[in-house]
């Protein structure tokens, strides 16, 4: 029998990444499903807005308002746990294993909430034609829209992540417990995040008062 | 969702099914094969520009249809120095021999609450000449809002008076009209009372009139008929006595020609006579009695 070296594994902040990815996505996606279908709901029925209208603003608020910011904030509050616990057990070199698998982590979860933001609202919608509103939204989303989401959402669970493995290695420093360590990295977390939305929408990317080609 | 899951996943965190990471992708394959589908992604295309003096309704993104179909969508609008907006459009190639010199662009509507476009008629005579640059094709800007709204309150306006008008019209010559019209009708009945009356009076006379008027045309009738008769005897009659005519006319000119040849005999035996004086005229007839030989034949 002819010996066969064994098949390397993914990267372990791949499998690091794919685990904390089975950990969000179902909130997440849950999140998007209530999100995009509520929204489509409101808007054309009391709105009394048209049902493509409707989904386009559903697009416009996923893609431009809440949408990252709703994805960090859950992501943070699924991992912060882990992250902390990474950062005492890997110490110098944890950001491997909690920075850098939030960059796929993020893109995934975003575009997983996108898809069902956007399938749930197209669902919910009074308009018979679900695949052609489907084609329709696709053929109207600007490429450099979702990429500009897609990054948002990467950079603020970077920040998030990073954050709050700094503030774990400053409470250890400090002999700070670890709940009193972990509740300040999750209050800082979100606060950051909600600080970075300011920043981006203010200065980075002004929300535009038009819908999304 | 508990904690006590994270320590259990930190154990073994490379040993996981790969199910969100390769979920995560083909749905990003599908998101990006469906937009690339949709928005033409590598297809070539050639540029149409519009210029309108009001782009109302317009917008990027959206489509342009040559007879109802999507073949492009608007690429841009630019507001340029002159107030005018240029539109740009970006048109699928294989299309091309669709848009001609004479194609002229249009905004229109699906229904009346459904999406908005540009469409493009069509015009297979000639292909658009290849440039460089996008040709600019005649646009003909939707029928504005405001106007429609003030041309809909004008013609309310106008039938606002009009009706007015009509109703005044109604109320005041209405049942003046109304009131000559039952005169006209009560005039109506009564002529036609006297006419009955006048009707019956003269009925038997008139009657009698036709009657007589009737044996006088059979009279006629039976004298046109003598008539005929009697002027076809008349023909006839004449035809007979020029036939007699025709035929004694030979037997009456030897009898006119032995009486000449008598007469001529019969003077010259008289005036042989009257020379040989055994026959002398009577003394009184010596001054009136004319000479033998100047006596008319």
């Amino acid at each position: 029998m002819p010996h066969f070296p064994p098949i390397p594994g993914p990267p372990r902040w791949l499998a690091v990444a794919e685990a904390d990815g089975q950990r969000c996505a179902g909130l997440v996606i849950l999140t998007g499903v209530v999100l995009g279908a509520g929204l489509v709901k409101l808007f054309s029925g009391p709105g009394g807005q048209t049902s493509r209208f409707s989904l386009e603003l559903v697009v416009l608020v996923v893609l431009q308002l809440v949408g990252p910011l709703i994805v960090t904030l859950l992501a943070i509050v699924r991992l912060n746990p882990l992250w902390q616990e990474r950062g005492e057990r890997e110490g110098g070199t944890a950001w491997r294993s909690v920075v850098l698998p939030c960059l796929p982590l993020s893109l995934l979860l975003m575009l997983m909430f996108i898809v069902a933001a956007v399938l749930a609202g197209v669902l919910a919608s009074p308009r018979g034609d679900l695949v052609g509103e489907v084609r329709e939204l696709l053929g109207g989303l600007r490429g450099i829209d979702v990429l500009r989401t897609l990054v948002r959402s990467s950079l603020f669970l970077v920040a998030a992540s990073a954050w709050s493995l700094r503030l774990h290695a400053i409470g250890r420093r400090q002999q700070h417990q670890p709940g009193a360590i972990q509740n300040d990295s999750l209050m800082q977390s979100v606060t950051l995040v909600l600080v970075l939305k300011l920043f981006w929408i203010m200065g980075f990317d002004p929300i535009r008062l038009s819908l999304p080609a | 969702m508990n904690d006590s899951e994270g320590p259990r996943q930190e154990r073994n965190p490379g040993g996981s099914s790969g199910l969100f990471l390769l979920s995560g992708v083909l749905l990003a394959v599908a998101v990006l094969m469906g937009m690339a589908r949709e928005q033409n992604w590598g297809q070539k295309l050639f540029g149409l520009k519009i210029r309108t003096t009001d782009a109302e309704g317009l917008r990027a993104g959206m489509e342009v249809r040559i007879a109802g179909l999507p073949v492009g969508k608007v690429a841009s609008l630019n507001l340029e120095s002159d107030a005018k907006v240029a539109i740009n459009l970006e048109i699928q190639e294989r299309y091309r021999h669709l848009v001609g010199p004479r194609s002229r662009a249009y905004q229109g509507q699906d229904g009346i609450v459904g999406d908005q476009f540009i469409g493009i008629s069509p015009d297979t005579a000639r292909d658009l000449p290849v440039r460089p640059r996008p040709v600019d094709l005649p646009y003909d800007p939707p029928v504005s809002m405001r106007q429609l709204i003030a041309g809909w309150e004008q013609t309310r306006g106008s039938l606002q008076r009009t009706l007015d008008h009509t109703g005044v019209l109604a109320g005041r010559d209405v049942p003046r009209t109304l009131a000559e019209m039952r005169q006209s009708l009560a005039a109506a009945s009564r002529l036609s009372g006297r006419l009955q009356q006048e009707t019956e009076a003269t009925g038997p006379a008139i009657r009698r009139t036709l009657g007589q008027v009737d044996q006088a045309a059979v009279a006629a009738r039976a004298t046109a008929v003598t008539a005929g008769e009697t002027a076809t005897s008349a023909r006839r009659a004449a035809d007979e006595a020029s036939l007699v005519l025709g035929s004694s006319r030979p037997l009456l000119l030897r009898i006119l020609h032995d009486l000449q040849t008598i007469s001529g005999r019969t003077e010259r035996l008289l005036r042989s006579l009257l020379g040989s004086e055994a026959l002398e005229p009577p003394a009184g007839d010596a001054g009136t009695g004319a000479p033998l030989s100047g006596a008319p034949r």
